[in-house]
């Protein structure tokens, strides 16, 4: 029974007009989607690739006199553009590119502005977008596009036959009720599987064909494990399709229900709540407002440090001890600026994760997030940057510490003058920034409670389907 | 008889549940993000004002005029609350340096203090108008004939003695009405949020170019109920009809307008990836041509003071000479300050012009996107709407246009007062005052520094300590005649104008439409429906 139940919704769900429009432009959709994307990355690549020479420039005219180039040697480390960005996006374009590592004063800064960026076209990326603005990627298709289908495929799925009378027959027959819902979905289900595979073959192959450099074993996986989630994705919007068929009474206000509901789930609560961000619990203080702060932090804690050498430093000091003492105190005061602009950086992150959770309402969102965790762009990959740049930063500097034998004179760090030797080293042997993507183990635990909502949200919509359904009375 | 069927259409629009849904959402969308956006104008107004009065704070003490710094900001429009264009993402103001002469090409600042904020974006007028109510015209129009002929209501009305064009235009009239009174509801809205949140001048400037975007809104708004009367009139069934406008809504509001711009994001980072390059050469040159010619500068035995006397509040920006001088050091600075002013001011012109040209192959990218999305009737609209509100990458452009003529300006007004002579870097009136005479004299012939050997050398003899002390009154310039920086939002007609050709083909689709319609209406026979 099961299986006829099935098989009869399968073909009137392939068999549709609606089945062939969404097919057609869901296929044109990833090609033309594709083709700019291949288009983009290579651009890319060109500014992460400058990026990289012009990091091995200072590191070169650093290594042949390490003392006097230390002030003036900024290094950047920036997210290196990834194929999977073409999954999930992220707002990776909008968000800061990376950040700015300076061994003395010692400083792990994030990019903000065009000005720091100056080797970089990155922030223009965003120069002819509108204020309402999405980036062309696969999470966009499956996000609209399939969430829409599966939408269209279904407000009618109950209701109707409930116009046609045909529900009546149907219950006539002796099954069980979960059935008739079960074969609904399951061939929804299928029927919107069909042009996301295709789709993603087709974008797999065009991948292959047009980037051989970025296609790799790790992507097909990425594009495996997409496909999970976005089956997730939809299987919310088919249940929640029907569920709003089997409440209302004919098929006119399903339909303006799911659209509706479409709407706010996928356009307006993901774009709105950013209007959260201008609330008063999430300000933080102005760039000029941070550094003024990093000014009092430096002064009290040299302070701090000045009354731990007390006798000292009225006397005068020994030349060792003096630069003890200024080897601790510059030490600290960098420090000390560090810890605030970190902080500062911590608390702006987590306002826009608290948004985000705002935005676990909507299943879009969810979506959104796990995907682009699960592929390893957005803001899991600007923290793994921001993690990998903090390592690279005390590498860097256990590195100069550590070649004490072309030195004689100990440290390479503070003061910066005249006693301590400036011989040129070995600029192949300076460690280098290196952004890798991160471990699957990672990325799942990072996806891990949007996917869990994401099969929450499926459940209790499923438990409610099957409930409403039956308590459904045909007379 | 017209009467008769649009009242009909209209009330039985505003009684459905399609309407009443989509106007709770469009207000509430609405009430939101006026909120938020005036609030964030508020902040960058502040902003503003606090910054011009900074601006002319500093212009009242500058002694000299390698200290003299201009400061230009840029005026936020009111009407960003209700189209946001570009403007919260730009910058606020941008500066004229004398140390390092550039005309700037990007705008610093801005309010925007959380660097991740560009992730979430906000939604505006044009947002909503896009989003909720071309569905709501979609919604309204879909089955207006298709579901007649379902019904069978159509046959009944067609046996009435009406002209079919009359029926055809009270649908869309009717249609129309209900889609102008939420609209206007929701602009009255947002007008009223606006006004109440006090801060914020309503002016009449501000309200007719908000009737301009009204009816702009109604243009584009009427194009999408004449294609879904058109379609409707041509499917068989409603169901078909609204599949058709629903694809039409998806591909034409969200996928190629997206598609398009990021292609055109694309090709202008394409474009313009040698321009900093060029830019970076020409600093470079700039750099080693300036070094060339400091070295031919004749070098003389010379004494300099050890603490040079800075004026305090410009400590750290640049250098002020004291007025306690050795004539040659005077001689030297006023050729230095000449040769360095005509190098730095015409590479900046040069860097100019390869940044002009960039901005020029920007331009054309931009052109060439606008003329291509001028066909889609959404981006149409929304093209249309920022150059009504005037605050989208147009304006920016005019500024920065504006910017470069004011440099020259600025330039010229400079050379007329020969600031960029001895005035440059030195206080106060060129002739020195008896005392200050006497004692550079005292210091001159004073033996104790003659002796020493070098080029330059720092003086430490007797007179040091009156030389440290002496603190000049220093008459500040007057800045009262330099020129202002002007710059003005376009008026009604200037912003009808620039967006002719996107008004043109919407009333063209428009007209399109309604014959379409119209002749897929009249041909319809009701005997022949199954």
């Amino acid at each position: 029974m099961f299986k006829e139940l099935m098989k009869r919704q399968l073909i009137e769900d392939i068999i549709s007009f609606r089945f062939l429009i969404n097919t057609v432009v869901i296929l044109s959709t990833v090609i033309l989607f594709t083709l700019i994307f291949i288009k983009n990355y290579h651009n890319l690549l060109d500014e992460y690739s400058k990026s990289i020479m012009y990091n091995e420039d200072t590191l070169v005219s650093f290594s042949k006199s390490p003392n006097s180039h230390l002030g003036s040697t900024f290094l950047s480390c920036l997210m290196k553009p990834k194929p999977e960005l073409f999954i999930s996006e992220a707002h990776e374009g909008t968000m800061p590119q990376g950040f700015l590592f300076s061994p003395q004063p010692y400083s792990i800064r994030d990019i903000k502005q065009e000005k720091e960026v100056m080797y970089t076209n990155i922030s223009q990326r965003d120069l002819v977008g509108a204020a309402f603005s999405f980036y062309p990627d696969l999470t966009f298709i499956v996000q609209f596009l399939l969430g829409f289908f599966a939408i269209v495929l279904t407000f009618n799925a109950v209701s109707a036959e409930k116009e046609k009378g045909t529900l009546r027959l149907i219950y006539s027959n002796s099954f069980k009720s979960g059935y008739f819902v079960l074969a609904k979905y399951l061939a929804a289900f299928l029927t919107v599987f069909l042009p996301l595979l295709l789709g993603l073959i087709l974008s797999l192959i065009l991948l292959a064909a047009l980037l051989p450099g970025a296609f790799y074993s790790a992507l097909v996986l990425n594009f495996l494990s997409f496909l999970i989630l976005s089956l997730l994705y939809i299987s919310i919007f088919i249940l929640l399709g029907l569920l709003l068929s089997i409440l209302s009474q004919n098929s006119k206000t399903s339909l303006v229900l799911c659209l509706l509901s479409w709407i706010f789930l996928v356009i307006i609560i993901p774009k709105a709540t950013g209007i959260l961000l201008n609330s008063k619990q999430f300000d933080v203080p102005t760039e000029e407002e941070i550094n003024e702060m990093g000014d009092k932090a430096v002064k009290s804690t040299m302070d701090r440090i000045r009354k731990q050498f007390p006798d000292d430093y009225a006397r005068g000091l020994d030349a060792d001890r003096k630069i003890e003492m200024k080897l601790k105190m510059n030490h600290e005061v960098d420090k000390s600026i560090q810890d605030i602009s970190d902080f500062y950086l911590r608390k702006k992150l987590s306002a826009i994760k608290t948004i985000r959770a705002v935005n676990f309402i909507s299943p879009a969102s969810l979506f959104e997030f796990s995907a682009s965790s699960f592929a390893g762009t957005g803001l899991s990959h600007f923290e793994g940057v921001w993690i990998r740049t903090k390592q690279y930063g005390s590498d860097f500097i256990a590195f100069l510490k550590e070649d004490t034998s072309i030195l004689r004179k100990g440290s390479y760090f503070y003061p910066a003058d005249e006693s301590v030797s400036d011989k040129p080293i070995d600029a192949s042997l300076i460690p280098r920034f290196e952004d890798k993507t991160a471990k699957p183990g990672e990325r799942i635990n990072n996806a891990l409670p949007f996917i869990s909502i994401l099969i929450l949200y499926n459940l209790l919509l499923f438990v409610i389907v099957i409930y409403k359904f039956q308590r459904y009375d045909v007379r | 008889m017209l009467k008769t069927i649009i009242k009909r259409e209209f009330l039985d629009n505003i009684l459905s549940f399609k309407f009443i849904a989509c106007v709770l959402v469009a207000l509430v969308v609405i009430s939101l993000c006026t909120f938020v956006l005036t609030a964030d104008y508020k902040d960058r107004l502040e902003n503003y004002d606090k910054g011009t009065t900074l601006a002319k704070e500093k212009m009242t003490n500058v002694p000299t005029y390698s200290c003299l710094t201009v400061l230009i900001y840029k005026k936020p429009s009111p009407l960003s609350i209700f189209i946001s264009g570009i403007e919260r993402k730009a910058g606020s103001y941008l500066e004229f340096h004398n140390i390092l002469m550039e005309i700037p090409a990007i705008l610093k600042g801005g309010v925007t203090k959380n660097e991740f904020s560009d992730m979430v974006s906000v939604f505006d007028f044009s947002g909503v108008i896009l989003v909720v109510f071309t569905l709501l015209a979609i919604l309204l129009s879909y089955n207006s004939v298709s579901g007649e002929k379902e019904d069978g209501v159509l046959s009944l009305i067609l046996s009435n003695s009406v002209p079919r064009y009359k029926l055809l235009l009270g649908k869309y009239l009717g249609g129309l009405i209900s889609v102008a009174v939420p609209l206007a509801l929701c602009f009255i809205w947002g007008i009223l949020i606006v006004l109440f949140s006090g801060s914020v001048g309503v002016n009449r400037e501000l309200l007719t170019s908000l009737v301009w975007l009204y009816f702009l809104s109604m243009l584009y708004l009427s194009l999408i109920l004449l294609l879904g009367i058109f379609v409707s009139s041509r499917t068989k069934s409603s169901f078909i009809s609204l599949l058709i406008l629903l694809s039409f809504y998806l591909i034409f509001v969200f996928l190629v307008p997206q598609a398009l711009r990021t292609y055109a994001t694309g090709r202008i980072v394409e474009q313009t990836k040698n321009v900093e390059k060029n830019t970076k050469l020409l600093y470079e040159e700039r750099t080693t041509k300036l070094e060339e010619a400091l070295k031919k500068l004749p070098q003389t035995k010379t004494w300099w003071l050890r603490d040079q006397y800075y004026v305090d509040f410009y400590q750290g920006r640049a250098v002020v000479l004291s007025r306690i001088n050795p004539p040659e050091a005077m001689l030297r600075q006023r050729f230095l300050a000449s040769l360095r002013t005509g190098l730095e001011r015409e590479y900046a012109v040069k860097i100019q012009e390869f940044v002009d040209k960039d901005s020029q192959n920007k331009k054309r990218i931009r052109h060439t996107l606008n003329n291509f999305l001028a066909y889609n009737p959404s981006s149409s609209f929304e093209r249309t709407a920022e150059l009504a509100a005037d605050t989208g990458v147009d304006s920016l452009d005019r500024f920065f246009e504006c910017v470069v003529l004011y440099w020259h300006q600025y330039m010229h007004y400079m050379d007329e007062k020969g600031a960029f002579g001895l005035k440059y870097f030195f206080p106060g009136p060129e002739e020195l005052t008896p005392y200050e005479k006497e004692l550079v004299k005292k210091i001159s012939e004073d033996p104790s520094w003659q002796t020493a050997k070098g080029k330059a050398i720092q003086y430490k003899g007797k007179y040091l300590k009156e030389a440290m002390n002496y603190r000049p009154n220093i008459a500040y310039i007057n800045l009262d005649d330099m020129p202002t920086f002007t710059f003005h939002s376009l008026g009604l007609a200037d912003k009808i104008g620039a967006s002719s050709i996107s008004i043109i083909i919407l009333v063209f689709y428009n007209l399109l439409f309604f014959i379409l319609a119209h002749f897929s209406f009249n041909s319809y026979d009701p005997r022949k429906a199954d």
